[in-house]
């Protein structure tokens, strides 16, 4: 595969219940995957305190969470794979 | 057919010696069930809200023994929607949340002792208090406390148990050392807000909330009686079905469920440093009551060494000045204590800033007030302090202040 493939992967997103179909290059990282997602609104990034929110990128087929620095290659996962942007949660 | 049964047999009555029911008798049915261990189980929750009510109740329900309680805060009307503990005339009593918890789950089950903190984890409870504990349950709404509890339970080798909540969603982390670590998973982002909340002088501008961020009974519920469920398998020792090592995340609204694997562990992390039994020196002679002078004193005898520098994790305040009239003064109190209440009367204009411009982190024969006990200078009742001589350094527990801990 080449740097500049890309694939399409199905995101939903916590706790809108959006769910999002996304072509992403499969070298992209969580970390830049994550951004991509904030960039374009689709979750917010403060809580209503103004608080920042801080997001997981999961991948629940195998039961991991993208690490920022690990890509879509490196977690073997495949096009119409499902990841899950969900935040995490602080308040008690 | 088999035989019909004697008619002693089919009579047959338990002689029960006038001993009552016990409260867990129907839990007795569970082939695993160890009612001894829970009932002599010691547990601290920290964090008497929305959560720690849930996993309160849940944990007198399951008739656990003893309950250590930590919380700082008074009962407002905002939080009845969501405790099932807390009372609308509580809210007049001017009491404690950690003191009603307390009266309440005593109500549900009268077997259950109970012990409360009114304090802030960071620095008002001592790390032998936490070594003495089975499980921790924490129960908090910000990121500090959670860095604060991860760092102590790891030291003594307890696992402590997070959950949190948000709408109807809630997530439940298990945290263990060297399976999983609160500090290890934090990002840039956690670390900016951490620092800046840091920055706040006291407990309560830390831990502010604008009661904007909407929580459920629902999610706490949840999340709650999972936290207890867990705990109970920590009670138990029951390693291989723990989450550890996991992270759950509930969404009620979409009825969404994941649980994936927890960050892996970093090697450099300042949280994993776990305090072996033969490092800690169990010093009857040392309490918290007692003078610097007297404690420094202990310390040089014991460890034959001129060089004792008690190190902190939190500063003493001992100059601060009001910024715009630039009058300071001498004062000796620890950061986490100096409230805003408290800075008023050095303010000369009315909201006037107040700096700090001298502080301490670590107590040794160049502190300014050797008379001061160590309580007056923020140390809790059994804690075990880190002591650094000019060979080595040595973890030191106050066990004179043994006595400190009794559940009623």
């Amino acid at each position: 595969m080449s740097n500049s493939e890309v694939m399409g992967i199905v995101v939903r997103v916590m706790p809108s219940g959006d769910e999002l179909e996304v072509e992403l290059p499969i070298y992209s990282t969580g970390k830049e995957i994550k951004e991509e997602l904030l960039a374009a609104e689709v979750a917010p990034r403060v809580d209503p305190e103004g608080n920042p929110y801080v997001y997981d990128l999961i991948f629940k087929r195998k039961n991991v969470s993208i690490g920022d620095s690990k890509t879509l290659f490196d977690l073997q996962i495949q096009e119409g794979d499902t990841l899950y942007l969900a935040p995490r949660l602080v308040p008690g | 057919m088999g035989e019909e049964p004697k008619k002693s047999q089919k009579l047959k009555i338990e002689n029960t010696g006038g001993a009552k029911e016990h409260w867990d008798d129907t839990f007795r049915l569970m082939s695993w069930w160890d009612a001894e261990r829970v009932k002599k189980a010691q547990v601290m929750v920290v964090g008497a809200g929305a959560l720690g009510n849930e996993v309160l109740k849940n944990l007198a329900l399951m008739n656990v023994g003893s309950i250590f309680i930590v919380d700082f805060d008074t009962i407002e009307f905002a939080n009845l929607c969501r405790s099932v503990l807390f009372r609308t005339e509580d809210i007049k009593k001017n009491k404690f949340k950690c003191e009603i918890a307390g009266e309440r789950i005593k109500e549900i089950n009268p077997n259950v002792k109970v012990q409360t903190v009114n304090g802030d984890i960071m620095i008002d409870v001592g790390l032998g208090v936490m070594r003495r504990m089975d499980v921790i349950i924490g129960c908090l709404d910000n990121r500090i406390a959670r860095l604060f509890i991860n760092r102590y339970a790891f030291k003594v080798g307890k696992v402590w148990i997070d959950g949190a909540i948000e709408n109807l969603s809630g997530q439940l982390n298990v945290y263990k050392n060297g399976k999983s670590c609160y500090e290890c998973a934090l990002t840039n982002t956690d670390w900016e807000n951490i620092r800046f909340k840091m920055g706040c002088a006291d407990i309560a501008q830390r831990n502010s909330t604008q009661g904007r961020v909407p929580t459920t009974p629902i999610s706490s519920s949840i999340i709650a009686a999972m936290q207890v469920q867990e705990a109970i398998k920590v009670i138990h020792g029951n390693e291989k079905q723990s989450m550890a090592g996991e992270q759950f995340k509930y969404d009620g609204m979409n009825n969404w469920i994941i649980q994936f694997q927890s960050e892996p562990v970093r090697d450099e992390c300042d949280s994993h440093y776990e305090i072996k039994e033969d490092e800690l020196v169990k010093a009857k002679g040392l309490s918290c009551a007692m003078t610097i002078e007297d404690c420094l004193s202990w310390l040089e005898n014991h460890f034959e060494d001129d060089y004792i520098s008690i190190q902190l994790n939190y500063k003493i305040i001992l100059e601060i000045a009001s910024m715009n009239t630039e009058v300071s003064h001498d004062i000796i109190i620890p950061e986490p204590h100096f409230s805003e209440q408290k800075q008023t009367k050095y303010q000369k204009e009315p909201g006037e800033p107040i700096g700090i411009t001298k502080y301490a982190d670590q107590i040794n024969r160049d502190f300014p007030d050797l008379s001061l006990t160590l309580r007056e200078v923020g140390v809790p009742p059994l804690h075990i302090l880190t002591v650094e001589t000019s060979k080595d350094i040595y973890f030191v527990e106050l066990t004179g202040d043994e006595s400190f801990l009794e559940f009623k």
